[in-house]
């Protein structure tokens, strides 16, 4: 019975193989191979950490995506919180309306963005006719656009990992606290909060790890201002042609995930 | 410890009147049972004194003082849910000591209460353990030990014991009784089911949709129910309707739907009125031979006999009526056999007059 079974993982894990670890594998193997075409190198790899420029790199990468979760996971917790504790019925309607980017082609949803941030774009003149600013906040091209459209992109994981947490709470619990003494406040930041924390773990893994290495909102919202690894690693393989030193990054950036999740894995284990 | 007091308590939901002007008095250091069958709002009337719904009419009473707007958090009102609601990542002691904690007391004097509730409660030992390592009673003790470490004024009990399996239920009535005598504390214990009310409560309080139909003490509420309702639904018991015909101190003859019966009762009622009388199956004798002197008994067929271990149960058909009497099975084999003929004899004590109106 067992035997058969597992059988039935076959088709899945074929295509696993196929499709996920054989490319893993092949761009490894590049990864460690030597422009001039002399055997392997470590030299994509020294490249790398040996410029300064790849460093400062990294680290606007990571800033990035610490900005875009922490962004996130703020609008999101209260969005979070008043939908599973306090919304009935539009609460449907709510969870709809912050899945609907999902469902949206990335690039139709990037460049409308576009249009929205521009020089003299719909933000401007709305904020300009509220008279909150006048002529433009020229923030299309900047860091901060690449922001507004990951967090747009990325925060409806944080909202839906949360959301899923704090339904799991039962009200008993919190009347349980209330009634054992504790203000509204205390029963939030002792019994509510806690209990949300894998929800908020999960949420900042679905939005810090993709933002790492995504390259599409940098380049088109970020221009020359959005470099970021994802954008290098893309010239490298459409641009520049330099296949062997893109694939060293892309596993330089595959670490970087790694750790990042094994750090949050760390800090959701049950203590 | 203290007196809770409701008067002419409303509850609304919306157009649907879930508690309709209940007034109750809990004295203190006892034990009183609402029993009732679902949705008669016994849950409804502990949110209420505990500070989760606000009434809509009335007042709730502690010590005296009006509580109605005072915040939950600050009711000192201990409350066992019937999911026990342990918080689940927090250990035994943590869960104990949370509401000591609120009350910012000192971490010698948290250490000391913790420490003699869970002896209390016999966990000693399990303080280190989350709720999910422990078994349903074991929770059960945690979540009261929680709610008692507080020392409330009242302690609120949601059918605490109804998720336990059957013997562990009766085990942990025990428990609970022995736990709540020995805190002194006012506890309300709501419960569908009858058997833990009359064992458990020093007070039962029946309710029937939004209602409470009678209040007193279990043998009081069992052998002298006010009505039809609480003659069924806290046990069994028969009915006779119909219009008195003829009476004497003892017996009167009912003119009822299946014919004339005479019952042996003393009852208030005079000819012509029309009455619902109710007995309950175990003060039944059946005999052979008419016994009662005074007048002749209901004589019937027995239809079934049911062999319950202790007890065996007749189902007697008196005319088309069909009466049910129990006997102990002190003899170890049946007094009677399906198509005997049995006159049924009784004190007229127990054949009691309820207060449902009866239409002619
Ligand atoms: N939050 C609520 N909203 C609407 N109706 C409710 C609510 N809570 C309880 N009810 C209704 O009130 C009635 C009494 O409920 P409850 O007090 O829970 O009964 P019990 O505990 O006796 O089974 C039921 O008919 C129930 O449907
Ligand atoms: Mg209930």
């Amino acid at each position: 019975m067992k035997s058969k079974k597992q059988w039935l993982t076959a088709p899945g894990l074929l295509v696993l193989l196929v499709f996920a670890v054989a490319p893993l594998f092949i761009m490894l193997y590049y990864s460690f191979l030597s422009d001039s075409g002399a055997g392997f190198t470590l030299d994509n790899y020294k490249v790398f950490f040996q410029k300064s420029f790849y460093l400062s790199l990294t680290w606007s990468t990571i800033k990035n995506s610490i900005y875009v979760t922490l962004i996130s996971l703020i609008i999101a917790y209260p969005l979070a919180y008043i939908m599973a504790k306090k919304l009935k019925g539009i609460k449907n309607i709510i969870l709809i309306l912050i899945i609907i980017p999902f469902f949206t082609n990335q690039l139709v949803r990037v460049y409308s963005w576009l249009i929205f941030l521009q020089d003299g774009g719909i933000f401007d003149a709305f904020l300009n006719s509220v008279s909150i600013i006048e002529g433009s906040l020229s923030l299309l091209y900047t860091r901060k656009a690449v922001i507004i459209g990951l967090v747009h992109a990325f925060f409806p994981y944080m909202v839906i990992t949360i959301y899923l947490a704090l339904e799991k709470v039962d009200n008993a619990l919190l009347e349980a606290s209330s009634s054992l003494g504790a203000t509204k406040l205390e029963t939030f930041r002792r019994i509510t909060l806690p209990l949300s924390r894998p929800g908020i773990l999960s949420g900042i893994l679905l939005v810090f790890v993709p933002c790492l290495g995504t390259f599409v909102e940098p380049r088109i919202l970020g221009g020359v201002n959005g470099t970021v690894i994802g954008t290098v690693i893309e010239d490298q393989f459409f641009e520049i042609y330099g296949w062997n030193f893109g694939a060293s990054i892309a596993f330089i950036l595959l670490a970087m995930v790694l750790i990042s999740m094994n750090v949050l894995n760390y800090l959701g284990r049950e203590k | 410890m203290a007196t809770v007091r409701l008067e002419n308590l409303t509850k609304k939901y919306g157009e649907n009147t879930v508690l309709d002007g209940i007034s109750l008095e809990i004295p203190e250091g006892t034990l009183v049972s609402l029993l009732g069958p679902s949705g008669c709002g016994k849950t409804t009337t502990l949110r209420l004194i505990a500070g989760f719904e606000q009434a809509d009419g009335g007042d709730i009473y502690i010590d005296n003082q009006r509580v109605n707007d005072i915040k939950v958090h600050q009711r000192n009102i201990g409350m066992v849910f019937q999911s026990y609601a342990l918080f689940p990542h927090m250990t035994v002691w943590d869960n104990v000591a949370y509401g000591l904690k609120q009350r910012k007391l000192s971490k010698k004097e948290i250490d000391s209460r913790v420490k003699d509730v869970l002896k209390l409660v016999q966990l000693e030992g399990y303080e280190a353990r989350k709720p999910k390592q422990l078994s349903g009673g074991q929770q059960q003790r945690v979540a009261l030990a929680r709610a008692l470490v507080i020392q409330p004024k009242i302690l609120l009990l949601d059918e605490s014991l109804s998720a336990l399996d059957k013997k562990l239920r009766v085990e942990m009535q025990v428990e609970l009784r022995r736990i709540l005598d020995a805190s002194g504390i006012t506890a309300l214990f709501v419960t569908h089911d009858q058997e833990e009310a009359l064992t458990l409560s020093d007070y039962i309080v029946v309710m029937d949709r939004g209602t409470i139909v009678q209040v007193g003490k279990p043998y009081e509420v069992y052998e002298a129910p006010k009505n039809r309702f609480v003659a069924s639904f806290l046990g069994k018991s028969n009915f006779f309707e119909g219009v008195i015909k003829e009476k004497n101190d003892i017996v009167i003859i009912l003119e009822t739907s299946f014919g004339e019966m005479p019952l042996a009762t003393s009852s208030p009622r005079e000819v012509g009125e029309a009455a619902l009388y109710s007995i309950r199956p175990e003060k039944i004798k059946l005999e052979a031979t008419d016994k009662n002197s005074a007048a002749e008994s209901i004589s019937g067929v027995v239809k079934f006999v049911t062999y319950a271990g202790n007890i065996s149960s007749y189902t007697i058909d008196c005319n088309g009526l069909q009466v049910i009497a129990e006997s102990q099975n002190a003899v170890g084999e049946f007094q009677f056999k399906e198509g005997d003929l049995v006159f049924l004899c009784w004190e007229p004590q127990f054949c009691l007059l309820m207060e449902d109106e009866v239409k002619k």
